[in-house]
Formats: structure tokens, sequence, C-alpha cells
């Protein structure tokens, strides 16, 4: 069977990696009968000549030195990630320390100079300073006895003599006009004892009992006693 | 001569003399192939630059069954069709190309005649040739280098041949009969 031009062409492919090309009998027949692929096939003899002179052509010289020194770089960078902490020197790593726990340092002071700069609130007020009661205030606490004493001077006037007879035998403390609390004491039953000069209480060991109780129960029976102080002698039920 | 296996692990270890050996082991291959596909010296130095540097960078992935010089060659054709890509962007500077290409010695007719018909080739085809003739790689090795089948690497390289033929007839190098004529 004869070979056709598309076939040559594609024996022409297969010999291409072939120094020299071998053709087969089929191949012979068709490059004598066919003047086109003789053409082609002289036409790619003569290139593997002109391929010769091109291979020939002598190339510029790469960049040795260069290429090595890059390389050198190269390879020393490639080895670094690897190790870099460990090979730092430890001074190095002391500074970029300190220089961190300088800058949270000095965070913290400016934090803490911006809260110290704050205004304190009511609520922070009234829980770190005294509230004096004032004389007229009538306090829960105050009520209560208020209460207490109307009811058993409307009801008994017996009962209230011996109440003021009994509250008149009390050890009364001496009144306090200075208004500023004495050093080194408590401050929170500071109004209870200093604020009026007229109160008069039940004892010392009861005023000072109350000092431990918190202070809004401290500075209410402080006012409750203020207002018996006032109100009692002069609150005398007629004699029946 | 020492394997490129152990090669690569002495210049993983950094040593001068292995470096050495691997940049002259390789270097002519990798500019060859960058000098004839950009003809351009310089170019053809900064790419074969990028190709060692690209290729050390990756050199501890390198699988150690895998042939070193297509790989090589591989990174090498990629820096190229991007140098070319980039030019190719740039038409302003293609006469700034031409006017620092390096002219071949006037003696080399033939082989210029053939270096300018591979300006013409597509790009495939010219790296193809370039790997074929100019560093004798295999079919295999190309094949490997361009992860293509060796059926297509071999039209590939005729195809190539075909129109270097056709550009020579054209240019009168060789006549209609396939006779060189200088």
């Amino acid at each position: 069977m004869a070979m056709n031009c598309t076939e040559f062409e594609q024996e022409l492919i297969e010999q291409v990696e072939a120094s020299d090309a071998q053709w087969s009998e089929a191949a012979e027949r068709h490059l004598a009968e066919c003047p086109q692929c003789r053409s082609s096939a002289k036409a790619m003899s003569t290139l593997d000549q002109v391929i010769t002179a091109w291979k020939s052509t002598p190339l510029p010289s790469p960049p040795t030195d260069k290429l090595v020194a890059i390389l050198r770089h190269e390879a020393a960078s490639l080895s670094q990630p690897m190790i870099v902490l460990s090979e730092r020197p430890s001074s190095t790593r002391w500074s970029a320390a300190s220089w961190m726990t300088t800058a949270a340092a000095c965070t913290l002071l400016l934090l803490g100079w911006a809260f110290w700069k704050q205004p304190a609130s009511p609520q922070t007020a009234s829980s770190s300073q005294i509230v004096t009661a004032s004389a007229d205030e009538i306090s829960p606490v105050t009520a209560t006895v208020a209460d207490l004493w109307h009811g058993v001077r409307d009801r008994s006037a017996t009962v209230a003599r011996q109440t003021i007879s009994s509250w008149d035998q009390m050890p009364a403390i001496a009144p306090v006009t200075n208004t500023e609390p004495p050093p080194n004491t408590d401050p929170e039953l500071q109004p209870v004892l200093t604020q009026h000069s007229a109160i008069r209480s039940t004892s010392t060991e009861l005023l000072s009992g109350w000092s431990n109780l918190s202070k809004p129960i401290g500075q209410q029976v402080g006012t409750a006693l203020q207002f018996l102080g006032q109100v009692i002698p002069t609150d005398l039920p007629p004699a029946s | 001569m020492i394997e490129d296996s152990v090669l690569v692990q002495h210049c993983l270890a950094g040593e001068v003399d292995a470096i050495r050996t691997f940049v002259d082991r390789f270097q002519g291959t990798v500019f060859g192939l960058c000098y004839r596909m950009l003809r351009h010296r310089e170019d053809a130095e900064d790419i074969t630059q990028e190709t060692f540097t690209r290729a050390f960078r990756h050199l501890r992935q390198w699988q150690p069954g895998r042939p070193l010089k297509p790989w090589l060659m591989a990174i090498a054709a990629n820096r190229c069709r991007t140098r070319l890509a980039r030019r190719s962007h740039q038409p302003q500077l293609a006469g700034e190309w031409q006017d620092y290409a390096v002219n071949p010695a006037p003696t080399c007719g033939l082989a210029e005649e053939l270096d300018n018909g591979l300006q013409e080739l597509r790009e495939d085809y010219r790296i193809c040739f370039v790997m074929f003739y100019q560093q004798e790689l295999s079919i295999q090795e190309i094949s490997a280098a361009l992860e293509c089948p060796p059926g297509t690497i071999k039209t590939w390289l005729h195809r190539a041949r075909k129109q270097l033929a056709e550009y020579l007839q054209q240019r009168g190098v060789v006549n209609q009969d396939g006779d060189e004529l200088h």
C-alpha cells in the first residue's frame, strides 16, 4: 500500500529525534513519487546543517562568579530563618523585652493617671465620704423612733414619763462642738457624735457598738438618737 | 562526578564548593536557553540569576528522584515566558530591545538566520527547539520539564523545524529544492 503525504509527515515526526533519518521502504517509495515531500525532506536535511552551525555559535559566558555570590547569600539566608532567634545576641532579645515592658508600664501609668484625674461620681462620693444628716432630716429609723415615741406618749402618759425618767438616768455624752473628726477615729461614726451639741445617747458603749455596723445603719441610728435628744425633753406629755 | 542529589544536599548545607559546582554544572544550560529565548545578554543574565535563585529557594522541595536539569530548565522557561510577555506589554520598548540585543558574529550568517527564524516561532515551539538542539535534552526530559506528553513535544519539534525550513526558504538561505544557497 502506497504512503500518502500525511503518513510521510507522520514518519518525519517520529524521526525527529533521530540524528539522521532512516526512511522506511514505504517512505522511500513516497519520496520517489512526491516532489513536494522530497523537497521537504531535503529542506529538513539542510536545516540540520544550519542547526549544526547554529549550535557551534559561541554563546557569551554566563556570570559565574556573580551567580555563586548570589547563591551563597541565598543559601545563608535560607538557613537563617530556622535559627534566627537562637543566633541573635541575648542583649538584643533583652533589649526588645525591655522595650515591650517599658511600653506596657507606660500604658498602665497613663490609664491610672486618667482614672485618677476623672472626677468622682456621686455614688463614689457617698461611699467614700461621711454624709452628715441635717437636724430636720427624717430618715427611716428616725421616723420609726418618732412613731414609737408618739405612740407611747399618746397612749400612756405614765409610760412616757417613765421613758423620760429612764432617759434622764442614762449617762449623757458631753456636747461636742468641733465638727472636725478627731484623729485616729473611725470617720464613719463622726456624724453621730459630732454634729449636734444636744445629743444624748443611751451610753457610750451603745454608741461604740454601732461603730461596728455598716455606715448607712450607723448614720441612721445616730440621726434617730439625735431626734430623741432634741424632741423628748420638750415633748413631755402633760401629767395626768 | 557527584550525583545531583548529593550535590543538592551539600548546597543546602551552604558549602561554597558545592554551590560553585552546582553553578558550573547548570549555568551553561540555563543561560543558553535564556539567551536563545531572549536574545538579550543582560536579560538572559537576569533570568539566569532568577532561575538559580528560585531553584535554591525551592531546593528543599526538590524530589531527588526527579532529574535536576529538566526542573531547572522548566523554571528558566517559565521565567523567559514571563519576561517575553512583559516585553509584549511594553511596545514602546520594543525598539530598545532591538537596539541592545546582542549582535551575533558576522561570520555566523546561517546561525543568525536561524536565530531570526526562531523569533518567529511560537514560544512553545521555540523552547522545545532550543531545549532539544541547544541544550540537547531528550524528548523525555523536555516532556518532563514542560509537563507535556512526549508525542506533543515531537509534534512541536517537527512544526518548529518545518516553520524554520520555510523561513529559511523565504529568506533565500535555502532554495525551493531544499538546497543551501550560502
